[in-house]
């Protein structure tokens, strides 16, 4: 029965960081992300509001990708890691193994086989689970990257990518959260609850379940063998150099990339520039109205109506003929000498003198 | 040597200036002469006596006076007009020269107490409200009143839009009725904006007589003008642009697609205005609004080679805010198309593939984990029984051997 209590270790410290850092990273965005997707849901402004508006969201959401693209750095580096200097087995590629074993675990559960599948370290609903993520980083962050800066997009690809990479981006979302919800959710919370992402270590009965080849070939042999220590080190002293220039050159490929071009203005756009006030068709007074004669036959009520006595013509100092020539040339409507009111300015001599002779021998007698 | 008569035929201010004191004398004696002669009508406090008194003096042709400003401001009142404003005879109550002029009562009148004729104008325009209530609260918090309060008196008061012995009616002439009209009172102010308005498509719509296209009131309603420069204007302004162009059958008469406004949502600029809207609606964003690439006002059809949307110009417009914008660069804004096959295949392209694989995918997903989950639930619930079934033997053992 000792055997029934043994644990075995299944994820490292490195790994479990990285699983955190992926949470962490992945939860961010997507509760960054969809709600700028469905951004007219109430429950989206909810949580733009909580990340300070959407210039703060999308502040969020940006430092999240970075680190979610670091993170990948690494994880890729560690694979090599451990594929070069610890001579691990490609545990996690997918083979014609695993479609058996899904075949047979479906035959188990439809009750047409009494057994089930007795699976490796990672078992195909894992394999599954890690491919989705990679595929899921891969395109996310490849679109994200679209759409954060289109312009140097839009330099090597047609324009129509960019609503195209933003399409994806915001459906490659809605699948990864839903594969989070089912497949994530349902193997490791559900269906059991599987702490070894936090402890590092699985049970006895945990590894029976899911891991039975595994679990056996660990049981006959040491636990995971390392190669010698002067081997790893041997490695070591030609991988992590490598590494770390690689590290560096990614590292600074990603910071050349998201700084790469400033997509926009931070200003507002330029208003159009016009002079909103320039009054001039404006009256600057309102212009006199010459006043009708006969305002009864106008319209004109009875209370706007002044009889008016027609002014009688004035009386000349001077006599009043047509030996100075035209009248109006010194009696001007405009001008000083008893200029003229301004409806004698078309009369011509005759007119004047019909009333102005008659007047001035009125006046005389 | 001039009669009393032609002495009063004051025609220039000049004159006036020179010998008011004169003229007053002989104006005064006119008046007397009025009230000996129709004691009756002048005793009476009738509004329409009280005309007849005023319009003694102010129906002599060329009357003017001389302004502080050295304005000469004719003084001579046209009958005709006031008959045919909306204040005149056939106005329900004819508004009287005194129920505006309500300072100016008496004879000799007061002392014209404002420095210019513009000052005297705004001062006058205060007695609108004493029976136009509503438009005069209306009003209060405009954009021309907010400039009046802080003492730019060139700013619009109501007789620069409704006239003022010539007031328009509520009818075919008024500026809220006639638009035409509008966009000349506007533009007597506003010229190079009702310019460039006049050369857009709902300026040319708007002088052939089209009742559908938007002019000034349309969004800057005449009383309430908000500043346009503000948060909350630049906020809401797509809104104020959809309330015509997301009408189905509005835009149906012009053969218009109706998707604009929600294409323009549904995208990085629209999405952007439209959270700030709803959360932010007093803080700027930079992300455009529809006037940011079709102009305020000077606003033409796609296809107008003039417009600032027009293929060939868009470029050059995307890169008011994105200097660095190539001409791919503008091909990435979908012009207000939902995609289709037609119009960008590439999204639709995408869409249609994940719209196949998510239920695909997550179909299976579910599919087994039911399987997976029923089967487990039986196997749990068969352990339970064995586990129960071995319990019960134990005991029946144990008291088989207990007796």
């Amino acid at each position: 029965m000792t055997e029934q209590t043994r644990t075995f270790e299944r994820f490292g410290i490195l790994e479990r960081i990285e699983h955190f850092l992926l949470l962490l990273s992945f939860t961010l965005l997507a509760i960054t992300g969809l709600p700028q997707k469905f951004a007219t849901w109430s429950i989206s402004k909810t949580l733009i509001r909580g990340f300070g508006g959407i210039e703060g969201t999308r502040s969020v959401h940006h430092t999240a990708a970075v680190l979610l693209i670091i993170l990948s750095i690494f994880h890729v580096l560690y694979v090599f890691y451990k594929i070069y200097v610890l001579r691990r087995p490609l545990s996690m590629l997918p083979g014609l193994q695993d479609v058996r074993d899904g075949i047979h675990m479906v035959a188990y559960n439809l009750g047409l086989s009494p057994t089930k599948p007795a699976m490796d370290r990672y078992n195909f609903a894992e394999k599954i689970e890690y491919w989705a993520v990679v595929w899921g980083t891969l395109i996310m962050g490849l679109t994200g990257y679209m759409l954060w800066n289109p312009i140097a997009t839009t330099r090597i690809l047609p324009g129509e990518f960019i609503p195209a990479a933003k399409a994806a981006h915001g459906f490659e979302a809605i699948l990864a959260v839903l594969s989070i919800l089912t497949w994530h959710v349902y193997h490791v919370h559900l269906k059991y609850f599987n702490r070894s992402m936090f402890t590092g270590r699985l049970s006895y009965h945990e590894m029976e379940e899911e891991h039975a080849a595994e679990l056996k070939r660990r049981l006959q042999g040491a636990e995971r063998p390392l190669p010698p220590p002067h081997e790893r080190w041997r490695r070591s002293r030609l991988y992590l150099p490598v590494a770390g220039v690689l590290a560096a050159f990614a590292l600074l490929f990603t910071y050349y990339f998201f700084t790469i071009e400033q997509t926009a203005i931070t200003t507002l756009p330029p208003q159009e520039n016009v002079n909103v006030y320039i009054p001039d068709r404006l009256p600057k007074l309102p212009t006199a109205t010459p006043i009708p004669v006969r305002l009864a036959e106008a319209g004109v009520p009875e209370r706007l109506q002044v009889e008016r006595t027609p002014e009688p013509p004035a009386i000349s100092s001077h006599p009043v003929d047509d030996a100075r020539g035209d009248c109006l040339s010194c009696h001007n409507v405009y001008g000083y000498i008893a200029p003229a009111p301004i409806e004698h300015a078309e009369r011509t001599n005759d007119i004047c003198l019909d009333c102005h002779a008659v007047a001035e021998e009125v006046a005389r007698r | 040597m001039a009669s009393p008569i032609t002495s009063f035929s004051l025609r220039s201010g000049r004159w006036w200036g020179a010998a008011s004191g004169r003229t007053m004398v002989v104006a005064g004696l006119l008046l007397c002469l009025v009230l000996i002669l129709r004691p009756d009508r002048a005793l009476a406090q009738e509004g329409a006596d009280d005309d007849q008194q005023c319009m003694v003096c102010h129906s002599t042709p060329d009357l003017t006076m001389v302004l502080p400003s050295n304005e000469v401001l004719p003084l001579t009142v046209d009958p005709q007009v006031l008959v045919k404003s909306a204040h005149g005879t056939e106005a329900e109550e004819p508004v009287h020269c005194v129920d505006c002029h309500n300072n100016t009562t008496g004879y000799p009148h007061p002392p014209f107490a404002q420095p210019d004729f513009r000052s005297w104008q705004v001062q006058m325009s205060l007695v609108c409200g004493n029976c136009h209530e509503d438009q005069a609260v209306e009003q209060q918090d405009s954009m021309h009143s907010r400039h009046l309060a802080a003492g730019r008196i060139e700013a619009a008061t109501c007789v620069d839009c409704h006239g003022s012995h010539d007031v328009s009616w509520a009818n075919a002439e008024h500026p809220g009725v006639d638009r035409r009209q509008q966009v000349e009172a506007c533009g007597r102010c506003h010229s190079v904006i009702a310019d460039e308005y006049r050369e857009s498509i709902h300026g040319q719509r708007l002088a052939e007589g089209n009742a559908d296209v938007p002019a000034c009131s349309t969004c800057h309603p005449a009383h309430q003008i908000e500043d346009p420069r503000s948060a909350e204007f630049r906020l809401k302004s797509p809104e104020l642009c959809g309330q015509c162009h997301a009408d189905a059958e509005l835009m149906s008469r012009y053969d218009i697609s109706t998707d604009v406004f929600d294409t323009y949502v549904a995208d990085f600029h629209g999405t952007t205005v439209e959270i700030f809207e709803s959360l932010a609606p007093n803080e700027y964003t930079n992300k455009a609004v529809c006037s940011d690439c079709h102009s305020a006002h000077r606003i033409l059809p796609a296809d107008d080679e003039n417009s600032t949307v027009m293929k060939a110009n868009l470029t050059r417009t995307c890169q008011r805010c994105h200097p660095d914008a190539e001409p791919s660069f503008s091909d990435s804004w979908m012009s207000h198309y939902r995609p289709s096959w037609e119009h960008f295949p590439l999204v639709t392209a995408v869409s249609w593939f994940y719209k196949i694989l998510i239920p695909l995918t997550i179909g299976l997903f579910v599919a087994y984990i039911g399987l997976d989950a029923g089967r487990t639930w039986l196997d749990r619930a068969r352990q339970r029984r064995e586990w129960r079934r071995a319990r019960r033997q134990r005991q029946q053992q144990k008291e088989r051997k207990e007796p």
